[in-house]
């Protein structure tokens, strides 16, 4: 099957913008973060012998975006077009080979993919098919390319009865590594009751489920001039997290494994107010091991959170097994993110498993 | 044996009263959104103040503020508030300060309220709720405001408060938990992009809870305004204008927070805050023990950073 066949609609955006590889600011935190991070394991104690030359950081990502033709007819460019550059390249611009350079510059090995702004699939007349056919892409581009795309597959929530059919149909015939689902669906966020035919699902079958945030009803359009991704993204990350975990979902589906976008959206950093609701007597029976625990057991990606600011945050509670790699392609490269990894104070074996192992232990296809 | 160390003398700007008409009115209007009626008086406050090393306390009225829809209750409520204040800064002498409360959106009262609270009260600084009728802080709506408070070179201390779109939105998690970090957010956000933060660089802007949530998508703000319309209502950089606001402690005294807003911000930069009475000075001392901060550093957060800003509590 030939697959590199996407128009490539040259984009009047490109280039209007900045280059923006680099982090402005200081970055002291690889001075700095070691010195202050409780929970952290103080770096490798033996020190590796003269560094000959670096093995490839076989990357998984885990996030990263692709968008097919037929899903961009489907849904029309105009709806997933934000304005943004890195919309523009998902929206007109992608091809398997563009995924594929992203990932041969940046060390990546295999990137779990998802579809780009899958919201747009949610109440859609043909939510159903739209998502049969994207992951069928997906399935395909995993076949095209052996070892370098896996796939989270786009579920036509908040329809129930049609998720749980795609469910089983991507699981059992495509063979999806997990599924993939947005922070909410209208004002429902993934705790929501409706939701939970879904996660007994995926709780029986041990399925890794990746989030992705988006521009919530609730909040949409309340700032003029600022793009939602610059604050409300995050929060709505921060407000799925907490729906999971007080609506008792975190401790009633043991066997799903979360995977947060963006180092958790804000959550860690307000992670003490979480753990002080968590303890009121109304919520404790929800967490009979501590709301800790429960939070320990997501993992977290990197993607746009790899610097100081999140990572410092992050890792003086986090154990560095739940930290997974992700670039949020193609909006940010795979060798920014590598980049900002290594600005972020961890040590070289903790860089490689999040680069690798985290995510190989739980996709254990791409060890 | 350890010598004994010098009090800390600490200076808390994240203090909250509750005069009884105030308490009145804003129950009335109470919600729910978030925990609410706490026991308090000025004895308890001096009482927490004591237990946790604290000399000054800087009172303020907390969310959800004292607007609640009506300009000429706001104006009488915001009058009584500053003068129940600047009565307890009177008869404490030393141990309080005052941020005024301003009847906004009501500008014409706001700017009454400015004037006679520094003028008249003596006022250390006012506070704003991050949000009116979910309007945040740069809305040109309160240009007039920021002006005024940019002659005076005032300290602008804001609190959040749950925007209306964001009430109840997950069932049983009040609203301060997520809502409040973000709205702060939203409001630093509104204030560097619309200009006013670059417009109005005499004011010393103090923002609750270590920023709200944003440090830790410090990334998102610096990109943003690399955006050509945007860069231009930053002249000096959005890295400038965030390094140059000043950050509580209060509910953030915990690697969770200071890590991140360390990377952002120098020491010098971070105010003790405790907002007593939903936290305590001891509490938030204690907390603060823990985030790796040198002795020096630590004294700089008790007192001397709030010292430069108030340097009426030097005595």
């Amino acid at each position: 099957m030939v697959l590199l066949s996407t128009a490539s609609i040259a984009s009047p955006w490109q280039g209007a913008w900045p280059c923006t590889c680099c982090l402005p600011g200081r970055h002291a935190g690889a001075r700095l973060a070691a010195a202050r991070a409780p929970a952290a394991k103080p770096a490798g104690k033996k020190k590796s012998k003269a560094a000959a030359k670096p093995a490839p950081p076989r990357r998984i990502d885990v996030h990263h975006h692709f968008a097919p033709p037929k899903y961009v007819k489907d849904l029309g460019a105009e709806n997933l077009f934000n304005g943004s550059p890195g919309s523009a390249r998902a929206t007109y611009e992608w091809t398997p080979a563009m995924s594929l350079e992203d990932m041969d510059r940046g060390g990546t090995q295999s990137a779990v993919t998802s579809v780009y702004a899958s919201s747009a699939i949610a109440n859609h007349p043909h939510a159903r098919r739209i998502a049969r056919e994207t992951n069928e892409y997906a399935a395909q581009m995993g076949r095209d390319y052996p070892g370098r795309f896996g796939s989270f597959a786009v579920l036509p929530l908040p329809d129930v009865e049609g998720s749980l059919r795609e469910i089983e149909y991507s699981l059992d015939v495509l063979k999806a590594d997990g599924v993939f689902m947005m922070t909410s669906y209208g004002n429902r966020w993934l705790g929501d009751a409706a939701f939970a035919p879904v996660f007994e699902e995926l709780n029986r079958r041990k399925t890794i489920v990746y989030t992705h945030p988006h521009d919530p009803l609730a909040t949409h359009g309340i700032m003029p001039g600022i793009p939602p991704s610059v604050i409300e993204f995050a929060t709505d990350t921060t407000r799925t997290i907490a729906s999971v975990l007080f609506s008792g979902n975190a401790s009633r589906f043991p066997g799903v494994k979360m995977i947060f976008s963006h180092a958790g959206g804000t959550m860690p950093f307000i992670l003490e107010r979480f753990t002080r609701v968590a303890d009121a007597p109304r919520h404790r029976a929800k967490f009979p091991k501590g709301v800790l625990r429960e939070i320990k057991k997501f993992y977290y990606e990197i993607a746009q959170a790899s610097h100081p600011y999140a990572m410092s945050s992050l890792r003086s509670f986090m154990p560095v097994s739940q930290i997974l790699f992700g670039t949020d392609f193609p909006y940010r490269s795979a060798a920014d993110m590598g980049r900002g990894l290594v600005k972020s104070g961890f040590s070289p074996r903790e860089i490689a498993a999040i680069n690798h192992g985290n995510a190989a232990k739980l996709l254990p296809r791409f060890a | 044996m350890k010598a004994p160390a010098a009090k800390p003398r600490r200076i808390d700007t994240h203090h909250h009263y509750y005069p009884p008409r105030y308490l009145e009115e804003s129950s009335r209007h109470h919600d729910g959104t978030v925990s609410y009626a706490p026991e308090w008086s000025p004895a308890l406050s001096l009482e927490d103040m004591r237990k946790g090393g604290v000399e000054t306390s800087i009172l303020s009225i907390s969310a959800p503020g004292v607007w609640f829809g009506d300009s000429a209750a706001a104006r009488l409520q915001a009058r009584e508030c500053n003068d129940y204040g600047a009565q307890m800064v009177r008869d404490y002498p030393g141990r309080f300060g005052l941020f005024a409360s301003l009847p906004l959106p009501d500008i014409e009262g706001a700017l009454r309220e400015i004037e006679y609270s520094f003028d008249v009260l003596k006022a250390d600084g006012v506070v704003m709720m991050t949000n009116v009728d979910d309007k945040w802080l740069g809305d040109p709506l309160f240009a007039p405001v920021f002006d005024e408070l940019n002659r005076r070179e005032a300290v602008v201390y804001t609190h959040p408060t749950v925007a209306t779109c964001c009430r109840n939105l997950l069932p049983g998690v009040p609203g301060s938990m997520i809502e409040f970090g973000t709205d702060t957010t939203r409001t630093i956000a509104s204030l560097l992009f619309s200009g006013t933060a670059s417009h109005c660089p005499n004011v010393r802007f103090l923002f609750s809870h270590a920023g709200g949530t944003m440090p830790y998508i410090t990334e998102r703000f610096t990109r943003l305004a690399l955006r050509k319309d945007l860069a231009a209502k930053l002249p000096k950089g959005v890295m400038h204008e965030l390094k140059r606001f000043f950050y509580d402690t209060a509910q953030a005294a915990h690697p969770m927070a200071l890590n991140s807003l360390r990377e952002l911000v120098a020491v010098s930069q971070i105010l003790f805050g405790t907002d007593y009475p939903y936290r305590t000075a001891r509490d938030t001392a204690k907390g603060l023990s823990r985030c790796g901060f040198s002795a020096r550093d630590l004294q700089a957060i008790n007192r001397g950073n709030a010292l430069r800003l108030f340097p009426g509590f030097k005595a």
